[in-house]
């Protein structure tokens, strides 16, 4: 009669935590000896109760956990499972009378106990240090360190346990779990240096590629936001009183999905692990792999890490393309007869046969080469048609569209884009900026070593969101005085839309203050202050009307390249300005208006200003805003000579 | 009660054991012989539960051995070479035995420290290699096993204290009618002990007996004089007018057949384990021989 399944054994569990015990109350030590120096870094200069302590906590904390978390789960898989791959040892094991399943389960509650105890002291121990803190039910912190840091734990850890089941020894062990961990982001990066230069304007997405690099996603998690840099800022202006800051569980859009996402993935990596170690054949204690169909399969993985990283240093080192793919294939060559002699423990592997894998490895990539150089999917060509949104920045601009109408001028935008593409020069934009840059006799005083966009060009990048979900990003150099110029116009002069933008800069711009006006400057070649008893309320709605009045005249754009003429100063020379600071070209001047601070839309000025009290904002005037130059003219602002004619430098 | 039927198993294109069928009834003492490859570990470890057969069965009371922990309980096993957790003491694998055991026996294990007088406190891998042994005889005695798998028993353990420990193995058989395996590669140290004997080679079972059917059934003849008829030799040697005759049959029957022939000279002897099995397996690989002599 056959015993009944059981997933836990209490004897094989104490054993495990007593055996080992000296390493998780080292890792309990190191976390204490963290919160400690989280609690008192800064302290003293902490006027009503520490503040940054939950920050740190709640942030940067949960952060560098998620790499600890990545070596500390690969070192207790190492140390749980290590008698798997020792013959004598694994043995004994099994002759115990227990079922696998019983085995491992109990070595997987003994690895998350190894996390689970140490956290819950740190964060049974953080917890009242934490209430005592400026932010309002900042103990809540504690238990949610301790779930988040635990989920992320049981991501990797189930990764390692996974890895551990495939392999026959701890140095293979490190070694598949290591290529596991970051084979996306090599992948990734093979893709984006040797295939996607050939696309014209194509930017590879990672989305995916950061997704399947659980440290790389989870190392820069964002689960909470605190509220209180401003107030905080008044904890040092000697206003105590106003310091109590809070938080609230709205992270970075997708974070808590993504860390849920993980912990179930790393359920089901130990679920697979259970059907693995049932089939786990005890004689490859020791071998490299434990299963005969992996071999394949891991010998890809090396070669192509090889591959991939020889392929890094030829990039490294600058060497040409053609290089950099024969580096690529050497990689290949060596990862796979490396893993090869690794597998067989002889370095007998170069007959004939086992040259077939690595052909057909090497074929694939040759051919994706070429499919990619000759874009037999036609991925260059494609505007997608099933658009939700589109993102369109250049020249300072930031836009995004929903509009159906908006959204066919981008594609139309995005069309002109792939015809001003000049097919003997490549694919490469970089390339196209050495056409351009000689094809406009550009001088310019010195060679620099990065070239920047010509006036006539303007980088533009189209980002689409598409009705599935996914999304669809190019990268362009366009002709900024053809009709893509009067598409971009369109698109980007709308005063309405620059208004209401969500990006900080807009939320500045609505912050301020009219009726607290505490300076206006004007910048440029030489900076020019507007009296005091100027800068008042009237003054500045002029100003912005002025500036309303050149949007709807389309003239609104902040990208120089789609302004015409240029300003030349012709002031006098103040104390210690030399002449060839002063006679020179500049495209705009920026007219930035300081006001006191607007109480409801406090912390914005936090990032546009040093000084906690003011808030500041600037806006590019070009010369052919007619509207604002006459406003400047009004007040005896400008001090350049206005041309409409273009002039091509480098800057 | 121990029932090895049809077992198959490869390692890769090496075909470890083929269709091995082996039988220790309940209370035997099993000697396994074989030469080194013979396949003996193997057999042993899907006896213990170990490994997986790829086909047939290997049961314990009519219950398969392998993912059963109710059977397994029930084995205890010492492989020729013992391992045990890197740092663990006896005292520390006493308690993990008792855990895992159901019939660990405290008081037992108490009196066999008395017997061992092995350090409690000393890891068990930095003792010596017959120390270690003698820990493991202590441990897996102590957990009461009904069927004991002993690989390679007695190796590093001096003559004294091998006999002290078979003594108290065959004395747990004979209270308990506790079953014993015991491989070997050398068959002279399993005389004293097996009742039932196998032999194998090359993964194959080639000879599997009781030791009182074997030594009943085989027999030295010394004559001078014509042979008599109608008796199974099984092999014949010639020293000046002395014939010596390895007969299979009973004593009395061979006698008889002897008396008859009127031979000027006769004497009826006994045959060694090792000169049975040498006459009984006859044209097999000396790799056998060795283990026989």
């Amino acid at each position: 009669m056959r015993s009944r399944i059981s997933f836990f054994d209490k004897t094989v569990y104490r054993k495990d935590m007593t055996r080992y015990a000296p390493v998780w109350l080292l890792y309990l030590l190191c976390l204490l000896l963290g919160m400690v120096i989280m609690y008192t870094t800064g302290a003293a200069e902490e006027k009503n109760g520490h503040f940054w302590f939950p920050v740190r906590m709640g942030e940067g904390c949960l952060q560098l956990m998620a790499v600890v978390n990545m070596l500390y789960a690969l070192l207790v898989a190492m140390l749980l499972f290590a008698d798997l791959y020792n013959s004598r040892m694994c043995n004994a094991l099994h002759a115990l009378p227990l079922r696998r399943e019983t085995w491992l389960m109990t070595h997987v509650a003994a690895g998350l106990s190894y996390s689970l105890i140490p956290t819950a002291v740190m964060a049974a121990a953080a917890t009242p240090l934490l209430a005592t803190t400026s932010v309002a039910d900042a103990w809540l912190i504690g238990p949610l360190w301790f779930v988040i840091v635990n989920l992320q734990y049981l991501c990797f850890f189930g990764m390692a346990v996974l890895c551990a089941m495939c392999v026959g020894n701890l140095f293979a062990l490190v070694g598949m779990y290591g290529v596991v961990n970051v084979f996306s982001l090599l992948v990734g990066y093979l893709v984006n240096q040797l295939y996607v230069p050939m696309l014209y304007g194509v930017i590879m997405p990672t989305r995916l590629i950061k997704l399947l690099c659980p440290a790389y996603q989870l190392a820069g998690g964002s689960y909470v936001e605190f509220e209180p840099y401003l107030k905080l800022l008044r904890q040092y202006n000697n206003r105590p009183e106003d310091v109590v800051g809070s938080f609230t569980l709205a992270g970075r859009e997708g974070d808590w999905l993504t860390l849920a996402l993980y912990a179930l993935a790393g359920m089901v990596f130990l679920g697979l692990a259970v059907a693995l170690y049932r089939r786990w054949r005890l004689e490859t204690a020791g071998d490299m792999v434990a299963f005969e169909p992996l071999k394949p399969v891991l010998l890809t993985m090396a070669a192509l890490a090889v591959g991939i990283v020889a392929s890094f240093l030829a990039d490294a080192i600058m060497l040409e393309t053609w290089l950099k793919l024969l580096c690529l294939v050497l990689g290949l060559m060596i990862g796979w007869f490396g893993g090869r002699m690794l597998l067989e423990r002889s370095f007998r592997v170069f007959q004939p046969k086992k040259w077939a894998g690595l052909a057909v490895l090497s074929g694939v990539l040759l051919l994706c080469y070429a499919g990619t150089y000759y874009d037999w999917l036609g991925i260059e060509e494609r505007i997608p048609g099933n658009v939700v949104s589109v993102e369109v920045s250049g020249g300072m601009e930031n836009r995004v569209f929903t509009d159906p109408e908006d959204i066919e001028l981008v594609k139309s935008l995005h069309a002109l884009a792939l015809e001003d593409r000049l097919e003997e020069f490549g694919a490469y934009s970089q390339e196209y900026d050495m056409f351009c840059y000689d094809l406009k006799d550009v001088t310019s005083e010195e060679e620099r070593p990065t070239l920047v966009p010509c006036r006539n060009r303007l980088h533009l990048w189209i980002s689409y969101t598409l009705s599935g979900g996914g999304s669809l990003t190019r990268n362009y150099v366009v002709w900024a005085d053809g009709p893509e110029r009067e598409i971009l116009v369109n698109l980007f002069s709308r005063w309405e839309d620059y208004y209401s933008q969500e990006s900080w800069e807009g939320e500045a711009l609505r912050s301020l203050d009219l009726t607290d006006i505490r300076g206006i400057y004007v910048t440029g070649v030489a900076e020019k202050d507007v009296p005091p008893e100027a800068c008042t309320p009237e003054a500045v709605e002029e100003l912005f009307d002025a500036i309303q009045a050149d949007y709807a005249a389309g003239n609104g754009v902040r990208a120089q390249q789609l302004h015409d003429g240029h300003f030349t100063y012709n002031g006098p020379l103040e104390d210690g300005q030399t002449p060839a600071a002063a006679v020179d070209y500049t495209d705009s001047l920026s007219i930035s208006i300081i006001t006191g601070l607007k109480e409801p839309e406090e912390g914005w000025e936090y990032f546009s200003s040093y000084d906690s009290d003011r808030t500041q904002f600037s806006f590019e005037v070009f010369a052919d805003m007619e509207n604002t130059l006459q406003w400047l003219e009004k007040y005896d602002l400008l001090k350049y000579d206005v041309s409409q004619e273009n002039v091509y430098y480098l800057w | 009660m121990l029932e090895m039927q049809n077992v198959n198993k490869s390692f890769g294109a090496v075909q470890a054991l083929k269709d091995l069928s082996l039988r220790v009834p309940k209370g035997a003492v099993y000697g396994l012989v074989g030469p080194n490859g013979a396949g003996k570990s193997t057999a042993i470890r899907h006896i213990t539960g170990i490994y997986r057969p790829d086909s047939g069965s290997v049961t314990i009371g009519g219950a398969p051995v392998y993912e059963n922990p109710e059977a397994k309980g029930r084995l205890g096993y010492i492989p020729d070479e013992v391992f045990y957790f890197p740092m663990a003491t006896l005292g520390d694998m006493a308690a993990f035995y008792q855990g895992m055991y159901p019939k660990f026996d405290r008081e037992l294990y108490t009196k066999l420290t008395e017997v061992f007088q092995l350090p409690e406190g000393k890891p068990i891998r930095r003792m010596s290699k017959g120390m270690q042994k003698q820990a493991a005889f202590q441990l897996v005695l102590a957990a009461r096993p009904e069927v004991l798998i002993l690989d390679e028993p007695v190796d590093g353990l001096d003559p004294i204290m091998r006999r002290q420990i078979m003594s108290l193995v065959l004395g747990e058989v004979a209270q308990r009618e506790m079953t014993v395996l015991i491989s070997s590669h050398n068959l002279r140290e399993l005389e004293d002990l097996c009742d039932h004997v196998g032999i194998m080679d090359h993964g194959r079972m080639l000879l599997e007996r009781s030791l009182a059917d074997m030594q009943g059934n085989t027999h030295k003849l010394q004559i001078v004089g014509d042979v008599p008829e109608g008796l199974e030799i099984l092999h014949r040697s010639q020293s000046g007018r002395l014939q010596t005759l390895i007969l299979r049959g009973q004593a009395w029957e061979i006698s008889m057949a002897a008396a008859a022939a009127k031979p000027a000279y006769y004497d009826l002897l006994p045959l060694s384990l090792e000169e049975i099995f040498i006459y009984e397996l006859g044209g097999v690989s000396d790799a056998v021989k060795n283990i026989l002599l």
